[in-house]
């Protein structure tokens, strides 16, 4: 009997454990977050998917892809600690192994704006007092900021896979080929035209009217995106409504203007810029001002981009010394400067990254302007900027109004002292450059003898009159995974 | 009773077999998938794509390479296609790879394959870092044609897949047979109708044989590549030569132009340097001796324009002549010829200062991460320029460096300079060109524990001054913001003492160089912790590269590091210009 009541008593406590031990794989919803269908419910929750977008945008990775790939190619960063890969970049030395053309950190914020742009219109079913105008809002800011982030990619890649829909599922396998940068800039246009009719032209504070998409944003990216698309009736148009809606103006060229625009951000000059906070904080301290830095502003910067007043230092362009970089260490000062002489400290590398502000529609005006035959027009705008600048007489150059491409080049090298090191200026070497099927491709070829090393000088060279070479290639892990990808030309 | 027992054994049995179950599946034996490298070596991976290298698999079977080509080793092979090698056929006229002689496909081998491995990212626009197995460089470029961008190799074939990665090398597969060059470099000149002029007169220099002399042929290894910079009939009769005549009428002096003195002889001696420089190693060195024994040239780059002799002596410019990138870094078998757009002759140079890296060693800067990372160990013998006992030397960059205020934030560890049998005794370094003249020279240093007491020789002659590496200097002072020389030393004072601080410099923001631990503070003299000595004046009878040997006449332990050595003419100004850790230069005030 007793021995019996053992076996019963062994067999149930055995059959208790192997039981129950396991039992919580019958629930399949994880424990640890929201599933989509708990998700998409109420109004308040595809606010909080928009907000993701933007924050996945503050992922240092992004920030510093963007500015990598707007600069690391031109003409003015003189490379300090860096890795090899970066060498290889200036040396025109690019494999598909080379990590600065990874573009994960811009796909998972295009599939963020999907995810928002396929499900958010559901929740209109389910919570009633989700309007529909405020569900377009919603998509406009999310149709706008994946055009931006792939205007981004086809400046630099060329072609590349467009993916308008979100990945949500395992089954959802992307094998998708790439589709020329024609089309993506003009899936881009047509994005951007709805977004257009979405967006409201601001909200209720002026850190989410700079912060977050408005209607006059989405007019700035139009705007240079004609300028690529060489449609400059289209792009003047663009710029016009930005400017006759007389919300932005430029800010005064004085002591303070450099801590408006870039140390507190969001200023009367601004039309969309990433917000970065002390949470969440830019990469750039430890590219501009860490004792191994990677970066400082290259040599001609400040000899020939900006000159100096060698007699009377303090009349000096306001973009140049103590704004763009530091002339004495030839450091770079836009994202590390409280003023023109004190630097943030290294807990509080918060500068914005300014997408568009009010003097880039001014100077994309006036390359549209100069390409439709009104130079005179467009040298009047450059006076504007040169002047709230205060811009040195060394700087300035007397053209006559019909010479186009004298004007093309003097806005090139205002866009350079006006945008320094806001990841533009590859972008504006290569767009001059390819106009009218690469009218002016001496541009990029001028480059290299400044930048290149010179046992790679002369082959640099040869590959820049390759068209193809102006693009980035397809990073290898993308080959690797998505088998439906073949190599940029270039490359192959 | 009977009836109990199966009661029993019936519910032992069920507890059996429920823990078998419960046990036996509970420990299910997880399949691991197990890989082993699939990586295959040249030989194998030629073999496996026979529809492109079938022809070269045959000759590395005829040649018997194949078997060096499968065992492990570290190889570049440039593979020429089946259609490379059937048009390579066609043009020697034979019919298939069986009708050359092993000898000749041995050397087509050779020519081939390099003992190193080197990605298609590090083809640059000169010669490879390591020669072929034959014995010759190959150089790289890039091509464009027909709207795409090739690298091209030796001028021959195009590079039509790169980088194949396998187990013992790379295969980069190429559409042309790479034939290495048969001429010497004396052929090739009076080949070229267009070098007449100039030919002939190396002819009655005498140097004609001097360069018709095949690597094999020749006894003196430093003879046996040379570079000739060489001047057309164009550019001559730009300068109003138009004949050989006429150029032996300009130059010559003694009317023999094949006697050493004739200064036509010195003219064309002037054209060549010894050594294999294409341009982008022209270019990289400020300065190369030639066979005029007393001369060297300087080059400059110049955007993408190479100048020969463009200097700025005492504020004048002279301008340079450039040399022609279009014919240029043609191979011979014996070196590398080079064509100029302008001529240029003999300058009477005069001693300048050279404030020399003793980091500037061509191992060390072809490093990959030169001047980011410290440098593998090496052993007396590894670096060609330098040579010491025993023990590890050692390149060393920031962030170690930065507490130094060392140029370039870099410096040379030598593990021991003592009497000691058992440590390192001495350390010889070959000095940079150095113009005839009288220097002085300043050892720039980090002083550690060792070194107490060095003798430095200048070609075997030991100069007066014992140095001590080890000593500490009167302390820095903060004076403001800056650490300074202490109270009543001043820079002359210490000069007087044979002593200089090699950093720091004028007060102007760009030239200060920041205290190491307080980025707020600067520093312009630490004796401390690093400064120069000078060594003594030598006398350089002739312009060339020389020997500085320090001997260590003192016992104790400790590492010696070194930053820079000075080579200042004796009459010139002995404590400028300064050197700083971020690369910066300041000059004299």
């Amino acid at each position: 009997m007793t021995r019996r009541t053992t076996y019963t008593f062994i067999l149930s406590v055995i059959i208790l454990f192997a039981t129950s031990s396991c039992d919580k794989y019958l629930d399949l919803k994880p424990r640890d977050g929201v599933v989509r269908q708990e998700f998409w419910q109420t109004k308040e929750q595809v606010a909080a998917a928009i907000n993701g977008c933007y924050a996945s945008m503050l992922n240092p990775a992004l920030a510093e892809k963007l500015f990598l790939w707007g600069e690391l190619r031109a003409d003015m960063l003189q490379l300090a600690a860096v890795p090899a890969t970066y060498f290889n970049i200036v040396n025109v030395n690019i494999e598909s192994t080379n990590n600065v053309t990874d573009w994960s950190a811009i796909y998972t914020t295009i599939n963020d704006c999907n995810t928002v742009i396929e499900f958010a219109p559901g929740v209109l079913e389910v919570d009633k007092t989700f309007t529909q105008e405020a569900l377009n809002a919603y998509i406009g800011e999310a149709l706008a900021l994946r055009s931006l982030m792939y205007f981004y990619l086809a400046r630099s890649f060329g072609d590349v896979p467009l993916k308008l829909e979100a990945t949500s599922t395992d089954k959802d396998e992307v094998r998708l080929p790439k589709s020329s940068q024609r089309e993506v800039f003009e899936q881009i246009v047509k994005d951007l035209k709805t977004a257009e009719q979405y967006l409201p032209a601001n909200y209720s504070t002026n850190d989410q009217t700079k912060g977050r998409i408005t209607k006059f944003a989405v007019n700035a990216m139009l705007a240079d995106v004609y300028l690529w698309l060489e449609d400059y009736n289209s792009s003047l148009a663009e710029c016009d409504k930005v400017i006759n809606a007389g919300r932005y103006g430029l800010v005064t060229g004085d002591n303070t203007w450099f801590t408006t625009i870039f140390y507190e951000g969001g200023s009367n000059e601004s039309i969309f810029e990433l917000y970065f906070h002390l949470n969440r904080q830019n990469p750039f301290y430890n590219l501009f001002a860490a004792s191994n830095r990677r970066f400082r502003a290259a040599l001609k910067v400040g000899e020939e981009i900006y000159t100096a007043d060698e007699i009377d230092p303090t009349n000096k362009d306001i973009r140049g010394n103590g704004a763009a970089l530091q002339f004495n260490d030839n450091s770079i000062w836009k994202y590390q400067g409280i003023n023109s002489s004190s630097a943030r400290a290294s807990s509080a590398s918060d500068a914005n990254w300014i997408f568009y502000r009010y003097a880039d529609i001014l100077l994309m005006k006036a390359e549209a302007l100069n390409q439709l035959g009104q130079g005179q027009a467009a040298l009047d705008i450059v006076q504007v900027i040169r002047e709230r600048a205060n811009a040195l007489p060394e700087t300035e150059e007397l053209l006559e109004p019909d010479d186009k491409l004298g004007i093309a080049n003097y806005i090139l090298a205002e866009r350079a002292r006006e945008f320094a090191f806001e990841g533009k200026r590859w972008y504006d070497l290569l767009r001059n450059a390819r106009r009218n099927n690469y009218e002016n491709l001496g541009l990029l070829l001028d480059i290299v003898p400044t930048t290149a090393s010179l046992e790679t000088q002369q082959s640099a060279i040869v590959k820049y009159r390759d068209y193809n070479s102006h693009y980035f290639p397809v990073y290898f892990y993308e080959l690797e995974t998505n088998k439906s990808l073949v190599q940029n030309p270039f490359y192959n | 009773m009977g009836n109990k027992t199966f009661t029993r054994n019936w519910l032992a049995a069920l507890v059996g077999v429920v823990v078998l179950i419960v046990t036996s599946t509970s420990c299910q034996k997880e399949e691991f998938d197990i890989y082993t490298t699939s990586d295959v070596n040249i030989t194998e991976y030629l073999a496996k794509h026979p529809e492109s290298f079938s022809q070269y698999s045959k000759i590395l079977a005829i040649t018997k390479a194949e078997g060096s080509l499968a065992a492990y080793g570290t190889y570049t092979s440039f593979v020429p296609t089946n259609d490379a090698i059937d048009a390579y056929l066609r043009a020697e006229g034979k019919s298939s790879v069986n009708d050359f002689s092993v000898a000749e496909l041995e050397d087509l081998v050779r020519f081939h394959l390099i003992r190193d491995t080197i990605p298609s990212v590090e083809f640059s626009d000169g010669k490879l870092r390591t020669p072929t197995m034959f014995g010759q460089y190959i150089i790289t470029g890039a091509q464009n044609t027909a709207g795409s961008t090739r690298h091209y190799i030796n001028r021959q074939a195009l590079l039509l897949q790169g980088d194949i990665r396998l187990g013992n090398g790379i295969v980069h597969v190429i559409d042309n047979v790479l034939r290495p060059s048969r001429q010497t470099l004396a052929e090739m000149v009076s080949a070229n109708p267009d070098f007449s002029i100039f030919s002939q007169a190396l002819k009655e220099t005498g140097y004609y044989d001097y360069l018709n002399v095949l690597p094999k042929d020749q006894e003196d290894s430093s003879k046996f590549f040379h570079t000739v910079l060489v001047e057309s009939n164009q550019v001559l009769s730009a300068a109003g030569i138009n004949s050989y005549d006429a150029l032996k009428s300009r130059y010559s002096n003694t009317g023999n132009p094949a006697s050493p003195e004739d200064s036509l002889h010195l003219y064309i001696g002037y054209h060549i340097l010894p050594g294999l420089k294409y341009l982008p190693d022209v270019v990289k060195a400020a300065s190369h001796t030639t066979l005029s024994p007393q001369d060297v040239i300087t080059t400059k780059l110049n955007g993408t324009t190479i100048l020969v002799n463009e200097d700025t002596f005492n504020g004048v410019r002279e301008p340079g002549a450039e040399i022609k990138r279009e014919g240029s870094d043609v191979t011979a078998a014996n070196g590398v010829l080079h064509v100029m757009k302008d001529p240029y002759k003999i300058k009477i140079r005069f001693p300048i200062p050279i404030y020399w890296e003793v980091t500037d060693q061509p191992e060390i800067t072809k490093l990959a991460n030169y001047r980011k990372g410290n440098s593998p160990k090496y052993k007396p013998g590894d670096l060609q320029d330098v040579n010491w006992e025993m023990g590890d030397v050692q390149y060393i960059v920031a962030p170690q460096a930065r507490q130094f205020y060392v140029y370039h934030n870099d410096y040379l560890f030598f593990p021991a300079l003592r009497t000691n049998v058992n440590g390192n005794g001495w350390i010889e370094f070959k000095t940079p060109l150095l113009v005839k003249g009288k220097y002085k020279v300043w050892i720039s240093f980090i002083r550690r524990k060792g070194g107490g007491g060095v003798q430095i020789s200048f070609n075997g002659k030991p100069l007066p001054r014992i140095l001590k590496f080890n000593e500490q200097l009167a302390g820095m002072r903060l004076v403001g913001d800056t650490y300074t020389y202490p109270e009543g030393v001043t820079p002359e004072s210490l000069e007087a003492l044979g002593i200089k601080s090699p950093f720091g410099g004028r007060p102007e923001p760009e030239y200060r160089v920041p205290f190491y631990n307080n980025p707020e503070l600067f520093i312009e003299y630490h004796g401390g912790q690093n400064y120069a000595l000078l060594a003594g004046t030598i006398d350089v009878e002739q312009t060339d590269r020389h020997t500085l040997r320090m001997d260590a006449v003192w016992e104790g332990s400790g590492d010696v590091q070194f930053d820079m050595i000075h080579f200042i003419p004796e009459n010139e100004d002995q404590l400028w210009p300064k050197f700083n850790p971020d690369g910066t230069i300041v000059p004299k005030p």
